[in-house]
């Protein structure tokens, strides 16, 4: 090994490494949504039998080809007779790792049942291996489908009656599956600078000052007609008739009062909405402030121009969102039974619609404006889900009490029911409570394999997200660290299965009370 | 990002945080499991591998109490 990396084979290493440095120093990679259970595929890509995939199952699945080829591999390769020299070099590496591993096993789970102990331990340590350095394979986490990443909604509080409206995750989105990579640097070309924030809210703030003003003017022209009704029409009440005339005058004012101040509250609210849209529909461009999407390059879609992609489309439906609380509040105002029903059938309309669906694609350009977009990866590493090394572990732990079964046979219980003792000696009762905690130890360790080798992996994979996005330059050194904490951590499972079934194979003879009854 | 979603994402943060805690306990007993062994591989140098094997054997187990703290700060950060 050592002569294969011999003259100008080192320079080229080092060379390599160089360059690598160089371009995640001045490229750095985003950093990507991490999410810890498996990310769903999205539902055009659902199988026949088993529905909704996830990009870990994808990862499994790949294991599982890998592993099916270097077991056809292993028997092809196999030396038909003991005198044959193996000719692959593979196979000579893969013999030396399984006897030495055999020599492990035996020195740490050695006894009669060997077969079992080491089969499990082979069988965990090759899975374990291939799913743990699924995670540092190039292309992993990285390719994927785009989606739509849009923040959640607060629509009105109806108890302050404050209007507090932020980006809804629209469903109406469709996911376009592309092949992308990283965005080339942190900065999103797309979205708008401070500057152009600034400028909407002093327009929003602008807007409800000159409509805000023209209601108080709308206002103070109306009190001034009605002053001059109401004092013009005293001077006249010494005639009979005139009262009436000056009630309906008060009237028609009062009517013109309120009729000018729902139109200028109208005209306030109207403005008030257009700048606040216009504000939202640009900020939800830029409410992934870290910019986690990356560049296509290549996608298709069925996009449907006839649905409305325009950032219109979007203030429509806050408009209506916004229209249903509208009408409640002057439906509280007004005593009209016209008026319950149009604001009953308003709620039942935008109730049964489902609001305007925005179809935008993410390679076009003016579409890529509207809102963020997210990578969701092709595959993950199996490790990395909770359901992979939670099934792994109730395997493991199953295995160790049907191989105890079958070396001791249903005797086996009694390591966790043990009533041998109990009246037989005066402290017997421990023995009972000791079992029974031995009993929930079965358990804990359910958990404990389980919880180890996710946290070791999904770990390892967000300290590989987050240095390569703060410092591109080390990531290499993160790698080789993942490299060989899969390692570790495919073999810990394996060993720590050997060793229980090793112990549960050991006739329960360790008791001095035991003794003394013999 | 309105008030709600700061006070949330102040939480997650000071409970991400607080539950790295228990990883101290995890260092503490990495540290005294290696240093017996070591000092156990200094009074019988003859007897290292099997002193190593059990050595790894401790360290993976005190690991794993160090991880379930860290699981639990990456359930708080990322799926709470």
């Amino acid at each position: 090994m050592n002569s294969f990396w011999n003259g100008k084979r080192r320079w080229l290493a080092g060379l390599l490494l160089l360059a690598a440095i160089w371009v995640t120093a001045n490229v750095p990679p985003v950093l990507p949504i991490i999410q810890l259970p498996g990310e769903k595929f999205p539902e055009g890509w659902d199988l026949p039998v088993i529905g909704r995939i996830t990009n870990t199952f994808v990862g499994i699945v790949v294991v599982w080809i890998l592993l099916i080829i270097l077991a056809f591999y292993l028997r092809r390769a196999q030396p038909k007779s003991g005198s044959e020299v193996p000719s692959g070099g593979f196979y000579g590496f893969f013999e030396w790792m399984f006897e030495g591993l055999l020599s492990f096993v035996e020195s740490i789970a050695g006894g009669p049942h060997i077969r079992v102990a080491f089969g499990m331990f082979m069988t965990i340590f090759l899975l374990v291996l291939l799913s743990n350095w699924w995670e540092i394979v190039p292309g992993v986490d990285s390719f994927g489908f785009i989606e739509a990443h849009v923040e959640e909604v607060v629509v009105v509080d109806e108890e302050t009656g404050a209007r507090t409206v932020v980006v809804e995750p629209l469903d109406g989105f469709e996911i376009y599956p592309s092949v992308v990579g990283f965005a080339l640097n942190g900065q999103c070309p797309w979205i708008g600078d401070e500057a152009d924030e600034e400028a909407a809210v002093t327009a929003i703030i602008a807007a409800y000052g000159d409509a805000n003003q023209a209601r108080e003017e709308a206002l103070d022209k109306v009190a001034f007609e009605e002053f001059k009704t109401v004092h013009g029409g005293e001077s006249d009440e010494s005639e009979n008739g005139e009262p009436e005339d000056g009630d309906h005058e008060g009237d028609e004012s009062s009517e013109d009062i309120e009729g000018a101040s729902n139109g200028a509250d109208e005209v306030a609210e109207t403005a008030y909405l257009d700048a606040q849209t216009t504000y939202l529909a640009n900020k939800t461009a830029r409410i992934a402030s870290n910019c986690y999407s990356g560049i296509t390059i290549f996608a298709w879609s069925d996009y449907d121009p006839d649905f409305d992609s325009t950032a219109e489309g979007a203030s429509d439906q806050i408009r209506q969102m916004l229209e249903v609380e509208g009408n409640d509040e002057e439906t509280a105002e007004d005593t009209t039974d016209s008026g319950d029903e149009d604001s009953e059938e308003v709620i039942d309309e935008t109730g049964e619609e489902e609001g305007v669906p925005l179809h935008a694609n993410p390679s076009d350009e003016e579409d890529r404006k509207k809102v963020p977009w997210v990578v969701l990866p092709f595959a993950r590493a199996p490790s990395t889900d909770l359901n992979f090394t939670f099934a792994l572990a109730i395997i493991s732990v199953v295995t160790i009490q049907i191989v105890g079964v079958r070396a001791q046979g249903p005797g086996y219980f009694t390591k966790f029911f043990n009533v041998k003792t109990i009246f037989t000696s005066p402290m017997g009762g421990m023995d009972l409570i000791i079992g029974l905690l031995e009993l929930i130890g079965e358990f804990a360790k359910i958990l404990s394999f389980s919880f180890r080798l996710l946290g070791n992996i999904f770990a390892g994979s967000i300290l590989i997200f987050v240095v390569s996005f703060l410092l591109g330059w080390l990531s290499w050194a993160v790698f080789i660290v993942e490299f060989f904490v899969g390692i570790i951590q495919a073999m810990i499972f394996g060993m720590l299965t050997a060793i229980f079934i090793n112990i549960a194979t050991q006739a329960h003879g360790h008791d001095d009370d035991h003794e003394e009854e013999h | 990002m309105g008030e709600a979603e700061s006070i949330i994402l102040a939480g997650k943060a000071i409970g991400g945080g607080l539950a790295m805690i228990g990883a101290a306990g995890g260092g503490i007993g990495i540290g005294l499991s290696v240093g017996g062994a070591v000092q156990a591989m200094g009074r019988n140098p003859d007897f290292t591998p099997t002193i190593q094997t059990n050595m790894i054997l401790g360290v993976a187990f005190s690991e794993a109490v160090a991880i379930y703290a860290l699981v639990i700060s990456l359930i708080i950060l990322f799926v709470l």
